[in-house]
């Protein structure tokens, strides 16, 4: 098969016509299928996701959104109103499952007419309007009521009643409905809003909604932007329309069969695999220059198109194919990260890149080969190698001048360059011990985005954004004994005394209800009691204790019947305890925090947990989106080692396979290990974080900053040994430069400014990502040109040939 | 006018409305909404009853609990009184309801918790309050008022399971009620409530009731398996009725205050 590309070159029509085939099977799969939900960020089978689907399966949460108004005068006849008239509204709305608010909530009392378990907002209609008895009485007792409530503190009303909150629950939904239903909802909450009064929207469905924005921008405007500016800069570096169009088509094509064969596989886009379509345009540019250069130099020295195009291609296919090995193995290696999202990117650039490579190698010969045809038959001007271009040669003067500078000072001052490039090693590594990772995602979305000041004013004024899940489990009726209800206030007085407990906003549990219920019916009961005692001196039952729990499970599940009875008593007690009492659920609401606090959090609330709970035979368990955000956090660690290891490793393996000698191994695992240990060390420095976006940086520049190297090397190698004059390495590092120089800072350029695109993005992970790729690519670039030549010079005794060189260790004249 | 339709056993008659006995039309001409309304609220339930209920409440995952009551409900001059005792669960039995109807006015409820050892009154007369912490609403149990809604008849011919059914549709006057539509299905043959949706002010259909097992129990038309299901939640109820004994001469004093400590 040595001949192949003798081969391809006889039957390209019958190749290119299988490529548009394949095209168009895959072209049909096309989906684009989105999700943004937390299961983006943990695999199908991992533990920590099935509790928490469970859970939000069994207590149906997981999907809510948080309407918060804020003013000054909340507790009044206009702004209750509209809660009234926007909570009845907004149940009715589709999708949406359940809505908490003041107004649709229960007041239990007691007074001399009995037991009342009426709605706090019962002289209220529907429309908003207030019905009968006196307004300002009436508005008074229900502050007064809503305050005074356990319940409804810090969850519907602020402690200072400046808050008032809509927690809306919606079903399980796909992207397209996620969006109709949320703004929906939005549509309805913004009707009529009383003036003076600030509305804040966060939540789950809040942040999906956002997110599903930036999936759309990674998708339609970035691409667009960045495909652009390729063409663009094609067009420069080409001065050839035809050129930029082989480069448009090779791109397309190659987007058209990841994107088939990425919905084939099943995956769907969300926030960070939304990544991949910039990443694959960006990807697909470096074969196309490289192809193209080479094809340019071969025309110069004349010949057949069958000879150019089969010599091409017999130079390039194997760089080009290492190449895409390398930056496929370092995007692959991110399969062994735990969150689900940064496998699938991982996965599907891998292929996007090898598509890219099959794609370039197919079509850039083929079309150019075509075109150069046409050209000549009449299109004259159209192939830069057919057309006398003045300008252009002073271009390329300056050029050869440039980098026969570069390689001059290199061959000369190669010890200086590796003893700057250790000590800027040392500064950097010493930033690596810096860098933190974060994963709390209020801090991922711009200081100035509606969801952060919203989320970030419920975190400060109010509920807090976070939670943590405490899942309690026995056998059935177990968790309304009194022993275990006792055992939930030991457990909330027990976080009262936390370090951390300034962060707990809110503890719901089904030893809360009982307790106000107790509570109510026992001052009922007091005062029945006064007079019964008097009437016959008989004695009460009440036998509550400290803890305000009932003594008998009997007088508890007695007690919960007559909550159950009124209108959404029942579905209140669903979200804490199952009907069968044998799944209890606290509900923590905090106030979100960095990761590495957050994580301390869940561990004491877990440790609090097992102690409590434990001892009594009780299985416990945590969730809550908290703290499986804090579980992203030490999954994003052994992400950010395993991957980046697994890659450096495959791809260091590659190269010592490929040029077989150590020497060679060595300079190009320090060229590309040194940009790699400056980015994280800067991201140190620079108080860059670890996150979604950032944890990927190390595994993709390494597998693309090497491909620079793979094409110094294999130039060098071809200088160094097929050259008839036996070059010495430093006249040979000397032409590599010269050679090689060109194509690889034209397409280091393309994606540094492809990568440099994403910076505009809202998301900061996204934004951080392609900040931290396009500069690791400088870093990797002026590796490839200075350190690496240098380390090569440094290994001359080592890789020099071994038939004698009068000209070995002087500069060429 | 009398409302109630009261009737654990003909929570058929849910949707059913007060009523008297309508004239029937005349062969010629075509049955109206009004007229099939009145048949339903009027239907003879007897002058009293009493009966054992057996209650499974489904959270729609798997997790059921079972409740048994003992029921009683009796006439007066067009407004009813009923009485409810749980008998199990062993944690709830002796727990009892007792309701008095009252023309023109809310009801009055009185609750017995056997731990407190108190009768409470129940102050609330919210009409949309679970009964019994079921699926099912008061309003399902003790029935909707003849002229709280106005009627049409969308369907005179539609066929339930071999039965031949209006299709009567029930609009509620009042726009604060939960569900403002609620379509049912009316057997023709004995005026009984086989099936019925509820819609939310939203339009959205989110209760269906059903009849599933209709017998005849001394000459009268008793549902004795009812299914209320919830469709926003996922839950249901199941109440089997068993044990019918109507026209039993039950005493005053069963409905008394008093007799529900006993």
């Amino acid at each position: 098969m040595k001949n192949w590309p003798v081969f391809f070159y006889r039957h390209r029509i019958a190749v290119v016509a299988a490529l548009v085939a394949v095209t168009i099977l895959l072209g049909t799969r096309i989906r684009m299928p989105m999700d943004n939900s937390i299961k983006t960020w943990f695999t199908p089978d991992d533990p920590a996701y099935l509790t928490y689907k469970r859970v939000c399966d069994t207590f149906d949460g997981g999907r809510f959104l948080i309407i918060a108004i804020e003013g000054d005068d909340l507790f009044s006849p206009g702004v209750l109103g509209w809660l009234k008239r926007t909570t009845i509204a907004i149940e009715g709305a589709p999708d949406v499952r359940k809505v908490s608010s003041l107004a649709n909530s229960n007041k239990l009392t007691a007074s001399e007419e009995g037991i009342e378990n009426r709605p706090l907002l019962a002289n209220f209609a529907n429309d908003g309007s207030m019905v009968g008895l006196n307004g300002a009485a009436e508005i008074e007792s229900i502050r007064r009521l809503a305050l005074e409530d356990e319940f409804f503190r810090n969850y519907l009303v602020s402690p200072d009643g400046r808050f008032l909150s809509l927690i809306v629950s919606f079903e399980d939904m796909n992207v397209v409905r996620t969006d109709t239903a949320y703004g929906e909802v939005m549509k309805i909450a913004g009707a009529g809003l009383p003036a003076g009064v600030k509305m804040h929207v966060s939540g789950d469905i809040r942040l999906m909604v956002r997110y599903n924005d930036f999936t759309r921008e990674n998708q339609g405007f970035f691409p667009a932007l960045i495909m652009g500016m390729i063409l663009v800069f094609s067009a420069f570096i080409f001065k050839s329309a035809s050129r930029v169009a082989v480069v448009g088509t090779v791109i397309g094509i190659s987007l058209v069969l990841t994107l088939g064969l990425y919905s084939w596989i099943g995956f769907t886009f969300n926030v960070v695999t939304g990544m991949m379509v910039p990443l694959v345009i960006i990807l697909t540019i470096a074969d196309c220059i490289h192809i193209i250069e080479y094809r340019d130099e071969m025309c110069g020295f004349g010949g057949s198109s069958e000879s150019v195009f089969v010599s091409t291609l017999e130079y390039v296919t194997l760089p080009c194919l290492l190449t895409s090995l390398t930056t496929a193995i370092g995007l692959y290696s991110l399969k062994v990260s735990p969150i689900d999202a940064v496998r699938n990117f991982g996965v599907g650039a891998a292929a996007g890149v090898m598509f890219a490579f099959v794609v370039s190698i197919v079509l850039v010969p083929v079309m150019m080969d075509f075109l150069s045809g046409n050209a000549k038959s009449g299109e004259a001007g159209e192939g830069r190698e057919e057309s006398a271009d003045p300008g252009g040669s002073r271009v390329s003067a300056l050029w050869d001048g440039l980098l026969l500078w570069l390689g001059g000072f290199v061959v000369s001052r190669y010890r200086l360059i590796i003893a700057v490039s250790i000590a800027i090693l040392a500064v950097f590594t010493w930033g690596i011990t810096m860098v933190r990772v974060e994963t709390n995602q209020i801090e991922w979305f711009p200081r100035s985005d509606p969801f952060y000041t919203a989320s970030q004013t419920l975190n400060t004024k109010f509920m807090g954004f976070g939670s943590i899940e405490i899942i309690v489990e026995g056998p059935e009726n177990s968790i309304r004994e009194p022993d275990v209800l006792k055992k939930m206030v030991l457990f909330e007085s027990s976080l009262g005394q936390i370090a951390q407990k300034d962060r707990i906003r809110k503890i719901i549990s089904l030893a809360t209800y009982v307790r106000e219920i107790h509570k109510v019916l026992s001052a009922d009961q007091a005062e029945q009691t006064e007079q019964t005692e008097q009437d016959s001196g008989g004695s009460s039952k009440n036998d509550a204790d400290d803890f305000g729990i009932p003594g008998s499970a009997n007088m508890v599940s007695q007690e919960l019947l007559l909550f159950t009875m009124s209108r959404d008593g029942l579905e209140e007690l669903d979200q804490v305890v199952t009907r069968d009492f044998a799944i209890g659920r606290i509900l923590v609401k905090i106030e979100s925090g960095t990761s590495r606090s957050t994580v301390e959090l869940a561990e004491t609330v877990e440790k609090l947990a097992l102690c409590i709970f434990g001892p009594a035979g009780l299985k416990v368990t945590l969730t809550g989106t908290s703290y499986m955000y804090a579980l992203i956090y030490k999954y994003l660690l052994s992400s950010q080692v395993q991957s980046f290891a697994t890659a450096f490793a495959l791809v260091m393996a590659l190269m010592f396979l490929i040029y077989r000698s150590l020497s060679y191994g060595l300079m190009s695992a320090t060229a590309n290990l040194l940009p790699i240990i400056l980015i994280v060390g800067l991201m140190g420095w620079a108080g860059i974080t670890i996150n979604v976006g950032t944890v990927m940086v190390a595994s993709v520049a390494l597998g693309i900053a090497i491909d620079d190297t793979i094409h110094f090397l294999s130039r060098f190698r071809k200088e160094l040994r097929g050259g008839a004059s036996c070059k010495g390495v430093r006249e040979t590092t000397v032409t590599t430069i010269r050679k090689a120089g060109k194509a690889m800072i034209f397409t280091s350029l393309v994606n540094i400014a492809g990568f440099a695109v994403l910076m505009m993005a809202d998301f900061q992970p996204t934004r951080e990502f392609g900040l931290l790729v396009a500069i690791t690519l400088a870093f990797a670039l002026a590796g490839d040109l200075v350190l690496l030549p240098a380390t090569a010079v440094a290994f001359e005794n080592r890789i020099a040939p071994r038939s004698p060189d009068p000209q070995d260790g002087r500069l060429p004249s | 006018m009398k409302k109630s339709v009261l009737a654990i056993f003909a929570i058929c008659a849910a949707i059913a409305l007060a009523a008297s006995f309508a004239p029937k039309p005349c062969l010629a001409q075509a049955p109206t909404a009004d007229w099939v309304a009145k048949e339903v609220d009027g239907r003879y339930i007897g002058d009293d009853a009493r009966s054992e209920m057996e209650m499974t409440i489904s959270d729609g995952k798997g997790r059921d609990r079972s409740r048994k009551l003992f029921v009683v409900r009796k006439t007066y001059g067009g407004q009813d009184k009923l009485y409810l005792k749980f008998t199990y669960p062993n944690d709830i039995k002796g727990t009892s309801f007792l309701v008095w109807e009252h023309a023109g006015k809310d009801s009055e409820r009185f609750l017995y918790l056997p731990e407190l050892g108190r009768v409470r009154r129940i102050a609330s007369a919210e009409k949309h309050g679970n009964f019994a912490g079921t699926d099912f609403s008061y309003e399902d149990i003790s029935g909707r008022k003849l002229e709280d809604y106005t009627y049409e008849l969308p369907r005179a011919d539609v066929d339930h399971n071999g039965a031949q059914c209006f299709l009567l549709l029930s609009k509620s006057k009042d726009p604060n009620v939960a569900f403002p539509e609620i379509y049912s299905l009316v057997r023709k043959d004995n005026f009984v409530v086989v099936k019925s949706e509820y819609y939310s002010p939203r339009g959205n259909h989110e209760k269906t009731y059903e009849v599933l097992a209709l017998e005849k129990v001394q000459d009268i038309w008793t549902p004795t398996q009812l299914l209320m299901k919830d469709l926003k939640s996922g839950g249901s109820t199941l109440i089997k009725i068993a044990e019918v004994k109507y026209n039993g001469g039950i005493a005053d004093s069963q409905f008394e205050k008093e007799q529900l400590k006993k």
